[in-house]
Protein backbone atom coordinates (compact mmCIF):
# COMPACT_ATOMS: atom_id res chain seq x y z
CA UNK A 1 0.00 0.00 0.00
CA UNK A 2 1.32 3.62 -1.05
CA UNK A 3 1.21 5.13 2.40
CA UNK A 4 2.62 8.79 1.09
CA UNK A 5 -0.11 10.26 -0.61
CA UNK A 6 -1.75 9.89 2.74
CA UNK A 7 0.44 12.85 3.91
CA UNK A 8 -0.14 15.34 0.95
CA UNK A 9 -2.91 18.18 3.06
CA UNK A 10 -1.06 17.64 5.86
CA UNK A 11 1.08 20.94 7.40
CA UNK A 12 4.08 20.61 9.72
CA UNK A 13 2.14 22.50 11.73
CA UNK A 14 -0.56 20.53 12.81
CA UNK A 15 2.13 17.46 14.15
CA UNK A 16 1.96 19.26 17.17
CA UNK A 17 -1.83 18.95 17.59
CA UNK A 18 -1.89 15.37 16.53
CA UNK A 19 0.67 12.92 17.94
CA UNK A 20 -0.83 9.98 16.40
CA UNK A 21 0.42 11.71 12.87
CA UNK A 22 4.23 11.57 14.66
CA UNK A 23 3.69 8.33 15.25
CA UNK A 24 2.89 7.27 11.95
CA UNK A 25 5.63 8.99 10.44
CA UNK A 26 8.21 7.48 12.58
CA UNK A 27 9.01 3.95 12.93
CA UNK A 28 8.43 2.59 16.84
CA UNK A 29 11.77 2.20 17.50
CA UNK A 30 12.28 5.74 16.47
CA UNK A 31 10.37 7.11 19.35
CA UNK A 32 12.16 8.37 22.05
CA UNK A 33 10.48 6.73 24.56
CA UNK A 34 10.74 3.35 23.10
CA UNK A 35 14.56 4.06 22.74
CA UNK A 36 14.65 5.19 26.61
CA UNK A 37 12.80 1.66 27.37
CA UNK A 38 14.99 -0.68 26.10
CA UNK A 39 18.48 -1.69 24.78
CA UNK A 40 19.93 -4.34 22.59
CA UNK A 41 20.82 -7.42 24.47
CA UNK A 42 24.80 -8.50 25.14
CA UNK A 43 25.71 -10.51 22.83
CA UNK A 44 28.20 -13.72 23.28
CA UNK A 45 31.79 -13.26 22.87
CA UNK A 46 33.34 -16.59 21.60
CA UNK A 47 37.31 -16.97 22.89
CA UNK A 48 38.54 -16.14 19.19
CA UNK A 49 36.22 -12.89 19.01
CA UNK A 50 38.19 -12.50 22.66
CA UNK A 51 41.07 -12.76 21.42
CA UNK A 52 40.64 -10.85 18.19
CA UNK A 53 39.41 -8.15 21.11
CA UNK A 54 42.99 -8.29 22.73
CA UNK A 55 45.07 -8.25 20.05
CA UNK A 56 43.59 -5.21 18.16
CA UNK A 57 44.06 -3.76 22.21
CA UNK A 58 47.64 -4.38 22.78
CA UNK A 59 47.82 -3.37 19.19
CA UNK A 60 47.24 0.35 19.84
CA UNK A 61 48.68 0.70 22.79
CA UNK A 62 51.91 -0.63 21.60
CA UNK A 63 51.55 1.96 18.59
CA UNK A 64 50.71 4.45 20.51
CA UNK A 65 53.36 3.57 23.10
CA UNK A 66 55.76 3.56 20.28
CA UNK A 67 54.41 7.11 18.31
CA UNK A 68 55.00 8.74 21.99
CA UNK A 69 58.41 7.98 21.95
CA UNK A 70 58.90 8.83 18.55
CA UNK A 71 57.47 12.27 19.10
CA UNK A 72 59.59 12.56 22.36
CA UNK A 73 62.60 11.63 20.78
CA UNK A 74 61.90 14.30 17.55
CA UNK A 75 61.65 17.23 20.17
CA UNK A 76 64.59 16.52 21.82
CA UNK B 1 8.97 -4.62 17.55
CA UNK B 2 8.70 -7.80 18.98
CA UNK B 3 10.49 -7.68 22.90
CA UNK B 4 12.60 -10.09 24.06
CA UNK B 5 14.41 -11.55 27.44
CA UNK B 6 17.69 -10.56 28.08
CA UNK B 7 18.59 -13.94 28.44
CA UNK B 8 17.88 -14.60 24.37
CA UNK B 9 19.80 -11.51 23.04
CA UNK B 10 20.86 -13.39 20.02
CA UNK B 11 17.92 -13.74 18.16
CA UNK B 12 16.67 -11.10 15.69
CA UNK B 13 14.46 -9.66 18.68
CA UNK B 14 16.93 -9.07 20.78
CA UNK B 15 16.01 -5.84 22.25
CA UNK B 16 15.70 -6.09 26.51
CA UNK B 17 13.35 -3.72 28.14
CA UNK B 18 15.10 -1.14 30.68
CA UNK B 19 11.64 0.04 32.01
CA UNK B 20 8.86 -1.92 31.54
CA UNK B 21 5.44 -0.91 31.18
CA UNK B 22 2.72 -1.98 33.50
CA UNK B 23 1.42 -4.06 31.02
CA UNK B 24 4.89 -5.49 30.44
CA UNK B 25 5.58 -4.21 26.97
CA UNK B 26 7.73 -1.28 26.16
CA UNK B 27 5.46 0.03 22.93
CA UNK B 28 5.88 3.86 22.61
CA UNK B 29 2.57 4.24 20.62
CA UNK B 30 0.67 5.68 23.25
CA UNK B 31 2.82 8.20 24.91
CA UNK B 32 3.06 11.70 23.70
CA UNK B 33 5.59 12.10 21.34
CA UNK B 34 8.14 14.90 22.59
CA UNK B 35 9.68 17.66 20.92
CA UNK B 36 12.28 15.72 19.89
CA UNK B 37 10.21 13.05 17.63
CA UNK B 38 7.81 15.93 16.52
CA UNK B 39 10.98 17.37 14.94
CA UNK B 40 12.24 14.31 13.52
CA UNK B 41 8.74 13.69 12.13
CA UNK B 42 8.26 17.34 10.82
CA UNK B 43 11.04 16.31 8.20
CA UNK B 44 9.48 12.61 7.74
CA UNK B 45 6.48 14.37 6.81
CA UNK B 46 8.58 16.44 4.02
CA UNK B 47 10.35 13.07 3.10
CA UNK B 48 7.15 10.96 2.53
CA UNK B 49 5.44 14.41 0.96
CA UNK B 50 8.37 13.89 -1.35
CA UNK B 51 7.86 10.34 -2.02
CA UNK B 52 4.19 10.60 -2.63
CA UNK B 53 4.18 13.56 -4.88
CA UNK B 54 2.99 11.81 -7.95
CA UNK B 55 2.62 15.06 -10.14
CA UNK B 56 6.76 15.71 -9.99
CA UNK B 57 8.77 13.53 -12.47
CA UNK B 58 10.44 11.05 -11.23
CA UNK B 59 14.08 12.65 -11.81
CA UNK B 60 12.73 15.66 -9.67
CA UNK B 61 10.95 13.38 -6.90
CA UNK B 62 14.39 11.18 -6.58
CA UNK B 63 16.33 14.92 -6.34
CA UNK B 64 13.93 16.56 -3.96
CA UNK B 65 14.41 13.04 -1.84
CA UNK B 66 17.81 13.46 -2.16
CA UNK B 67 17.86 17.05 -1.17
CA UNK B 68 16.05 15.96 2.43
CA UNK B 69 17.94 12.82 2.77
CA UNK B 70 21.20 14.18 1.85
CA UNK B 71 23.62 15.42 4.68
CA UNK B 72 24.82 13.28 7.31
CA UNK B 73 27.39 11.69 4.52
CA UNK B 74 28.50 14.78 3.17
CA UNK B 75 29.22 16.43 6.19
CA UNK B 76 31.21 13.59 7.43
CA UNK B 77 33.44 13.53 4.62
CA UNK B 78 33.88 17.43 4.07
CA UNK B 79 33.84 17.42 7.87
CA UNK B 80 36.85 15.29 7.81
CA UNK B 81 38.43 17.50 4.82
CA UNK B 82 39.50 19.22 8.28
CA UNK B 83 42.53 21.44 8.99
CA UNK B 84 45.11 18.84 9.49
CA UNK B 85 43.96 16.90 6.72
CA UNK B 86 44.23 19.67 3.96
CA UNK B 87 47.77 20.19 5.64
CA UNK B 88 48.78 16.74 4.85
CA UNK B 89 47.63 16.87 1.75
CA UNK B 90 49.44 20.68 1.46
CA UNK B 91 52.89 18.20 2.46
CA UNK B 92 52.07 15.35 0.10
CA UNK B 93 52.01 17.65 -2.77
CA UNK B 94 54.92 19.82 -1.54
CA UNK B 95 56.94 16.92 -0.59
CA UNK B 96 56.40 14.58 -3.65
CA UNK B 97 54.55 16.52 -6.50
CA UNK B 98 52.29 14.64 -8.52
CA UNK B 99 53.15 11.07 -8.62
CA UNK B 100 52.11 7.99 -6.20
CA UNK B 101 50.16 9.71 -3.63
CA UNK B 102 47.54 10.72 -6.31
CA UNK B 103 45.83 7.33 -7.02
CA UNK B 104 46.51 6.42 -2.87
CA UNK B 105 44.59 9.40 -1.92
CA UNK B 106 41.54 7.92 -3.87
CA UNK B 107 42.63 4.67 -2.49
CA UNK B 108 41.61 5.91 1.06
CA UNK B 109 38.51 7.67 -0.06
CA UNK B 110 37.48 3.85 -1.89
CA UNK B 111 38.27 2.93 1.61
CA UNK B 112 36.13 5.52 3.96
CA UNK B 113 33.23 5.00 1.46
CA UNK B 114 33.58 0.98 2.41
CA UNK B 115 33.19 2.10 6.14
CA UNK B 116 31.07 4.48 5.85
CA UNK B 117 28.55 2.91 4.58
CA UNK B 118 28.18 0.53 6.84
CA UNK B 119 27.75 2.68 9.48
CA UNK B 120 25.04 4.65 7.75
CA UNK B 121 22.78 1.36 7.35
CA UNK B 122 23.44 1.00 11.14
CA UNK B 123 21.80 4.08 12.04
CA UNK B 124 19.03 3.84 9.75
CA UNK B 125 18.41 0.36 10.78
CA UNK B 126 18.80 0.48 14.34
CA UNK B 127 18.23 3.81 14.72
CA UNK B 128 20.92 3.86 17.58
CA UNK B 129 24.44 5.41 17.97
CA UNK B 130 27.76 3.92 17.05
CA UNK B 131 28.87 4.18 20.88
CA UNK B 132 25.06 2.79 22.25
CA UNK B 133 25.42 -0.59 19.75
CA UNK B 134 29.09 -1.12 20.93
CA UNK B 135 28.07 -0.52 24.59
CA UNK B 136 24.66 -2.36 24.41
CA UNK B 137 26.53 -5.44 22.74
CA UNK B 138 29.77 -6.43 23.82
CA UNK B 139 29.08 -4.27 27.27
CA UNK B 140 30.81 -1.51 29.24
CA UNK B 141 34.57 -2.69 29.52
CA UNK B 142 35.00 -3.15 25.56
CA UNK B 143 32.66 -0.23 25.25
CA UNK B 144 34.43 1.81 27.18
CA UNK B 145 37.52 1.48 25.73
CA UNK B 146 36.26 2.97 22.10
CA UNK B 147 35.17 5.46 24.15
CA UNK B 148 38.48 6.89 25.36
CA UNK B 149 39.94 5.93 21.79
CA UNK B 150 37.38 8.36 20.15
CA UNK B 151 37.09 10.81 23.02
CA UNK B 152 41.40 10.99 23.64
CA UNK B 153 41.37 11.15 19.50
CA UNK B 154 38.20 14.01 18.76
CA UNK B 155 39.90 16.50 21.45
CA UNK B 156 43.47 16.54 20.09
CA UNK B 157 42.00 16.49 16.72
CA UNK B 158 39.51 19.67 17.68
CA UNK B 159 42.67 21.51 19.18
CA UNK B 160 44.42 20.85 15.27
CA UNK B 161 40.98 22.39 14.18
CA UNK B 162 41.58 25.70 16.44
CA UNK B 163 45.05 25.97 15.42
CA UNK B 164 44.13 25.83 12.19
CA UNK B 165 41.23 28.17 12.60
CA UNK B 166 43.81 30.49 14.07
CA UNK B 167 46.70 29.91 11.33
CA UNK B 168 44.39 30.69 8.71
CA UNK B 169 42.59 33.74 10.13
CA UNK B 170 46.24 34.91 11.33
CA UNK B 171 46.94 35.17 7.28
CA UNK B 172 44.58 38.19 7.63
CA UNK B 173 46.09 39.32 10.88
CA UNK B 174 43.37 38.19 13.00
CA UNK B 175 44.32 37.77 16.81
CA UNK B 176 44.51 34.14 17.83
CA UNK B 177 41.77 35.34 20.80
CA UNK B 178 39.25 36.67 18.48
CA UNK B 179 39.81 33.97 15.87
CA UNK B 180 38.95 31.28 18.90
CA UNK B 181 35.87 33.45 19.73
CA UNK B 182 34.22 33.66 16.05
CA UNK B 183 34.65 30.03 15.91
CA UNK B 184 32.70 29.06 19.20
CA UNK B 185 30.32 31.45 18.42
CA UNK B 186 29.20 29.67 14.74
CA UNK B 187 29.78 26.00 16.55
CA UNK B 188 27.24 27.32 19.41
CA UNK B 189 25.02 29.70 17.15
CA UNK B 190 24.44 26.48 14.56
CA UNK B 191 24.11 24.31 17.44
CA UNK B 192 21.09 26.07 18.95
CA UNK B 193 18.99 26.19 16.83
CA UNK B 194 17.03 23.35 18.54
CA UNK B 195 16.86 21.79 14.98
CA UNK B 196 18.82 18.77 13.34
CA UNK B 197 17.81 19.81 9.93
CA UNK B 198 19.23 23.75 10.23
CA UNK B 199 21.96 22.71 12.08
CA UNK B 200 23.05 20.53 9.04
CA UNK B 201 22.20 22.67 6.19
CA UNK B 202 24.30 25.41 7.61
CA UNK B 203 27.07 23.32 8.46
CA UNK B 204 26.27 22.16 5.05
CA UNK B 205 26.67 25.62 3.81
CA UNK B 206 30.16 26.16 5.62
CA UNK B 207 31.72 22.81 4.21
CA UNK B 208 30.76 23.48 1.00
CA UNK B 209 33.62 26.30 1.69
CA UNK B 210 35.95 23.28 1.33
CA UNK B 211 36.04 23.86 -2.55
CA UNK B 212 38.35 27.38 -2.25
CA UNK B 213 41.41 24.94 -2.66
CA UNK B 214 39.78 24.55 -6.56
CA UNK B 215 40.65 27.65 -7.78
CA UNK B 216 43.80 27.53 -5.81
CA UNK B 217 44.69 24.30 -7.54
CA UNK B 218 43.70 26.03 -10.80
CA UNK B 219 45.74 29.00 -10.40
CA UNK B 220 48.98 27.63 -10.61
CA UNK B 221 48.43 25.95 -13.64
CA UNK B 222 48.77 21.86 -13.00
CA UNK B 223 50.02 19.55 -15.43
CA UNK B 224 47.12 17.83 -16.08
CA UNK B 225 49.47 15.09 -18.07
CA UNK B 226 51.09 14.44 -15.34
CA UNK B 227 48.36 14.02 -13.05
CA UNK B 228 46.87 11.54 -15.71
CA UNK B 229 49.93 9.56 -16.15
CA UNK B 230 50.15 9.34 -11.77
CA UNK B 231 46.85 7.72 -11.79
CA UNK B 232 47.54 5.20 -14.55
CA UNK B 233 51.15 4.54 -12.99
CA UNK B 234 50.99 4.98 -9.10
CA UNK B 235 53.99 6.58 -9.63
CA UNK B 236 56.60 8.17 -9.70
CA UNK B 237 57.74 8.04 -5.38
CA UNK B 238 60.65 10.13 -5.16
CA UNK B 239 63.03 8.89 -2.76
CA UNK B 240 60.95 5.74 -2.59
CA UNK B 241 59.53 3.91 0.60
CA UNK B 242 61.19 5.91 3.60
CA UNK B 243 60.13 5.94 7.19
CA UNK B 244 59.13 9.78 5.85
CA UNK B 245 56.77 8.27 3.08
CA UNK B 246 55.34 5.93 5.43
CA UNK B 247 54.91 8.80 8.11
CA UNK B 248 53.00 10.20 5.55
CA UNK B 249 50.75 7.69 3.77
CA UNK B 250 49.61 7.18 7.48
CA UNK B 251 48.79 10.95 7.34
CA UNK B 252 47.18 10.65 4.47
CA UNK B 253 45.09 7.35 5.64
CA UNK B 254 44.05 9.35 8.98
CA UNK B 255 42.94 12.32 7.01
CA UNK B 256 40.04 10.08 5.78
CA UNK B 257 39.54 7.00 7.50
CA UNK B 258 39.04 7.91 11.20
CA UNK B 259 37.12 6.58 14.16
CA UNK B 260 35.09 9.95 14.78
CA UNK B 261 33.57 9.53 11.61
CA UNK B 262 31.62 6.69 12.01
CA UNK B 263 30.44 7.73 15.83
CA UNK B 264 29.37 11.00 13.56
CA UNK B 265 27.63 9.20 10.29
CA UNK B 266 25.67 7.08 12.84
CA UNK B 267 24.59 9.51 15.30
CA UNK B 268 23.36 11.81 12.07
CA UNK B 269 21.57 9.31 10.40
CA UNK B 270 19.69 8.72 13.80
CA UNK B 271 19.30 12.15 14.46
CA UNK B 272 18.25 12.85 11.23
CA UNK B 273 15.63 10.45 11.32
CA UNK B 274 16.53 8.36 8.26
CA UNK B 275 14.62 4.70 7.91
CA UNK B 276 15.73 1.38 5.89
CA UNK B 277 14.02 2.94 3.15
CA UNK B 278 16.12 5.50 2.88
CA UNK B 279 19.56 4.06 2.78
CA UNK B 280 19.42 4.31 -1.34
CA UNK B 281 19.49 8.01 -0.84
CA UNK B 282 22.15 7.42 1.96
CA UNK B 283 24.47 5.83 0.18
CA UNK B 284 23.94 8.54 -2.77
CA UNK B 285 24.68 11.23 0.13
CA UNK B 286 27.68 9.20 1.35
CA UNK B 287 29.00 8.92 -2.44
CA UNK B 288 28.44 12.72 -3.15
CA UNK B 289 30.18 13.62 -0.38
CA UNK B 290 33.28 11.34 -0.79
CA UNK B 291 33.66 12.69 -4.28
CA UNK B 292 33.42 16.56 -3.43
CA UNK B 293 35.90 15.75 -1.03
CA UNK B 294 38.43 13.65 -2.96
CA UNK B 295 38.03 16.70 -5.44
CA UNK B 296 38.98 19.09 -2.63
CA UNK B 297 41.16 17.08 -1.18
CA UNK B 298 43.41 16.42 -4.66
CA UNK B 299 43.26 20.15 -5.19
CA UNK B 300 44.81 20.91 -1.97
CA UNK B 301 47.62 18.66 -2.99
CA UNK B 302 48.18 20.09 -6.80
CA UNK B 303 48.56 23.42 -5.11
CA UNK B 304 51.54 22.66 -3.65
CA UNK B 305 53.42 20.66 -6.16
CA UNK B 306 55.10 24.05 -7.46
CA UNK B 307 57.29 24.30 -4.06
CA UNK B 308 58.41 20.08 -4.93
CA UNK B 309 58.36 21.26 -8.61
CA UNK B 310 60.96 24.36 -7.71
CA UNK B 311 62.79 22.50 -4.81
CA UNK B 312 61.93 24.49 -1.76
CA UNK B 313 62.51 22.83 1.18
CA UNK B 314 59.42 21.94 2.82
CA UNK B 315 59.75 19.85 6.43
CA UNK B 316 59.73 23.20 9.02
CA UNK B 317 56.33 24.63 6.84
CA UNK B 318 53.51 24.93 9.19
CA UNK B 319 49.83 25.37 8.85
CA UNK B 320 49.27 28.84 7.19
CA UNK B 321 52.79 29.07 6.16
CA UNK B 322 52.06 26.90 3.14
CA UNK B 323 49.65 29.52 2.00
CA UNK B 324 52.65 32.16 2.45
CA UNK B 325 54.80 29.84 0.51
CA UNK B 326 52.43 29.28 -2.60
CA UNK B 327 51.74 33.00 -2.66
CA UNK B 328 54.29 33.64 -5.80
CA UNK B 329 53.18 30.78 -8.06
CA UNK B 330 49.30 31.29 -7.17
CA UNK B 331 49.57 34.77 -6.01
CA UNK B 332 48.24 36.80 -3.06
CA UNK B 333 44.26 35.63 -3.97
CA UNK B 334 45.20 32.36 -4.10
CA UNK B 335 46.92 32.19 -0.81
CA UNK B 336 44.51 33.52 0.93
CA UNK B 337 41.93 31.33 -0.35
CA UNK B 338 44.22 28.60 0.83
CA UNK B 339 44.53 30.23 4.21
CA UNK B 340 40.11 31.00 3.67
CA UNK B 341 40.01 27.15 3.08
CA UNK B 342 42.15 26.00 5.69
CA UNK B 343 39.69 28.33 8.31
CA UNK B 344 36.73 26.54 6.97
CA UNK B 345 38.11 23.37 7.37
CA UNK B 346 38.80 23.70 10.72
CA UNK B 347 35.28 25.06 11.59
CA UNK B 348 33.52 22.44 9.43
CA UNK B 349 35.48 19.77 11.27
CA UNK B 350 35.15 21.48 15.13
CA UNK B 351 31.22 21.69 14.15
CA UNK B 352 31.26 18.07 13.51
CA UNK B 353 34.10 16.43 15.75
CA UNK B 354 32.18 18.16 18.86
CA UNK B 355 29.03 16.50 17.98
CA UNK B 356 30.53 13.06 17.30
CA UNK B 357 31.57 13.26 21.10
CA UNK B 358 28.38 14.82 21.93
CA UNK B 359 26.53 11.76 20.23
CA UNK B 360 28.91 8.85 22.13
CA UNK B 361 28.51 10.78 25.16
CA UNK B 362 24.86 10.87 25.00
CA UNK B 363 24.06 7.64 23.90
CA UNK B 364 26.79 5.47 26.59
CA UNK B 365 24.87 7.68 29.38
CA UNK B 366 21.42 7.44 28.26
CA UNK B 367 20.93 11.21 28.19
CA UNK B 368 18.50 12.86 25.41
CA UNK B 369 21.69 13.05 22.69
CA UNK B 370 19.61 15.00 19.71
CA UNK B 371 20.01 18.56 18.31
CA UNK B 372 16.39 18.31 17.74
CA UNK B 373 16.06 19.03 21.77
CA UNK B 374 16.19 22.54 23.41
CA UNK B 375 19.04 22.88 25.80
CA UNK B 376 17.21 22.57 28.81
CA UNK B 377 15.91 19.02 27.99
CA UNK B 378 19.57 18.03 26.57
CA UNK B 379 21.95 19.84 28.42
CA UNK B 380 24.71 17.40 29.47
CA UNK B 381 24.60 16.71 25.44
CA UNK B 382 25.25 20.77 25.08
CA UNK B 383 27.69 20.54 27.64
CA UNK B 384 29.98 17.63 25.97
CA UNK B 385 29.53 19.96 22.32
CA UNK B 386 30.32 23.34 23.80
CA UNK B 387 32.58 22.07 26.98
CA UNK B 388 34.92 20.02 24.20
CA UNK B 389 35.08 22.93 22.02
CA UNK B 390 36.12 25.36 24.14
CA UNK B 391 38.54 23.61 26.10
CA UNK B 392 40.21 22.49 22.51
CA UNK B 393 40.05 26.38 21.42
CA UNK B 394 41.13 27.14 25.17
CA UNK B 395 44.20 25.01 25.04
CA UNK B 396 45.28 26.68 21.52
CA UNK B 397 45.53 30.18 23.37
CA UNK B 398 47.46 28.43 26.24
CA UNK B 399 51.24 30.23 26.20
CA UNK B 400 53.67 26.82 26.30
CA UNK B 401 50.98 24.35 25.18
CA UNK B 402 52.37 21.32 23.50
CA UNK B 403 50.31 22.51 20.25
CA UNK B 404 52.95 21.03 18.13
CA UNK B 405 53.30 17.69 19.81
CA UNK B 406 49.12 17.13 19.19
CA UNK B 407 49.60 18.37 15.60
CA UNK B 408 52.15 15.65 15.08
CA UNK B 409 50.49 12.62 16.32
CA UNK B 410 47.01 13.74 16.02
CA UNK B 411 46.47 12.32 12.14
CA UNK B 412 48.73 9.02 13.31
CA UNK B 413 46.94 8.66 15.98
CA UNK B 414 43.36 8.25 14.34
CA UNK B 415 45.11 5.68 11.76
CA UNK B 416 46.44 3.97 14.28
CA UNK B 417 42.79 4.13 16.74
CA UNK B 418 41.13 2.33 13.06
CA UNK B 419 41.43 -0.86 13.23
CA UNK B 420 39.60 -1.67 16.40
CA UNK B 421 37.15 0.75 15.70
CA UNK B 422 36.79 -1.17 12.12
CA UNK B 423 36.58 -4.37 14.38
CA UNK B 424 33.64 -3.07 16.14
CA UNK B 425 32.00 -2.03 13.42
CA UNK B 426 32.20 -5.00 10.88
CA UNK B 427 30.93 -7.10 13.78
CA UNK B 428 27.47 -5.30 14.45
CA UNK B 429 26.90 -4.49 10.57
CA UNK B 430 27.26 -8.55 10.47
CA UNK B 431 24.94 -8.77 14.00
CA UNK B 432 21.71 -10.34 12.29
CA UNK B 433 20.61 -9.63 16.10
CA UNK B 434 20.93 -5.69 15.41
CA UNK B 435 20.93 -5.17 11.54
CA UNK B 436 18.44 -8.49 10.93
CA UNK B 437 18.17 -8.86 6.64
CA UNK B 438 20.29 -5.59 6.44
CA UNK B 439 23.66 -7.26 6.95
CA UNK B 440 26.88 -6.98 5.45
CA UNK B 441 27.15 -8.86 1.97
CA UNK B 442 29.92 -10.98 1.19
CA UNK B 443 31.80 -8.05 -0.81
CA UNK B 444 31.26 -5.93 1.77
CA UNK B 445 32.56 -7.87 4.48
CA UNK B 446 35.83 -8.58 2.12
CA UNK B 447 36.36 -4.77 1.54
CA UNK B 448 36.00 -4.30 4.99
CA UNK B 449 38.30 -6.93 6.28
CA UNK B 450 40.49 -5.24 3.32
CA UNK B 451 40.57 -1.99 4.71
CA UNK B 452 41.10 -3.54 8.11
CA UNK B 453 44.34 -4.91 7.03
CA UNK B 454 45.68 -2.41 5.08
CA UNK B 455 45.67 -0.05 8.08
CA UNK B 456 46.90 -2.65 10.29
CA UNK B 457 50.08 -3.57 8.15
CA UNK B 458 50.56 0.28 7.97
CA UNK B 459 50.48 0.44 11.31
CA UNK B 460 52.86 -2.08 11.33
CA UNK B 461 55.23 -0.49 8.31
CA UNK B 462 55.23 2.98 10.51
CA UNK B 463 56.03 0.82 13.67
CA UNK B 464 59.54 -0.85 12.25
CA UNK B 465 60.05 2.32 10.53
CA UNK B 466 60.12 3.72 14.05
CA UNK B 467 61.86 1.45 15.87
CA UNK B 468 64.32 -0.25 12.66
CA UNK B 469 64.80 3.41 11.12
CA UNK B 470 67.76 1.91 8.48
CA UNK B 471 64.84 -0.56 7.52
CA UNK B 472 63.72 2.26 5.17
CA UNK B 473 66.75 4.16 4.76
Amino acid sequence: MDKTNDYADIHRTDLRSRPELVHKLLEEDQLCEFKRQTKFGRRKLSGKLLFLLWAMRIYVVFMLALVILEILHAFH
Amino acid sequence: MTQSTPSDPDTPASRVALAPRADGSASADSTTPSHEDTARATDRLAVEKARGNQRASALRRWTRLLWLLAGPGILVFLGENDAPSMLSYAQTGAQFGIGFFFPFIVLTFLMALVVQEMTLRLGAVTHRGHAELIFDRFGPFWGLFSMIDLLVGNFLTLVTEFIGIIAGLGFFHVRPLVSVGVALAVLLGAAMTRRYWTWERIVLALALGNGVFIPVALMIHPDWHAVGKAMLTWGPLPGGLTSQTILLIMADIGATVTPWMLFFQQGATTDKGLQPRDVPFARWDTLLGAVLALIFGLAAVLATTPLFIHGISTKNLQNVQFAQAIEPFAGHFGASLFALGLVEAGLVAAISISASSAYAFGEVTRQAHSLNRPLREAWPFYLVLFGSAIAAGGLTLVPGAPLEFIVLIVNVIATLAMPPALLFLLLLANDRAVMGDQVNGFWLNAAGIGVTCILIVCGLLFGISQVFPRVFG
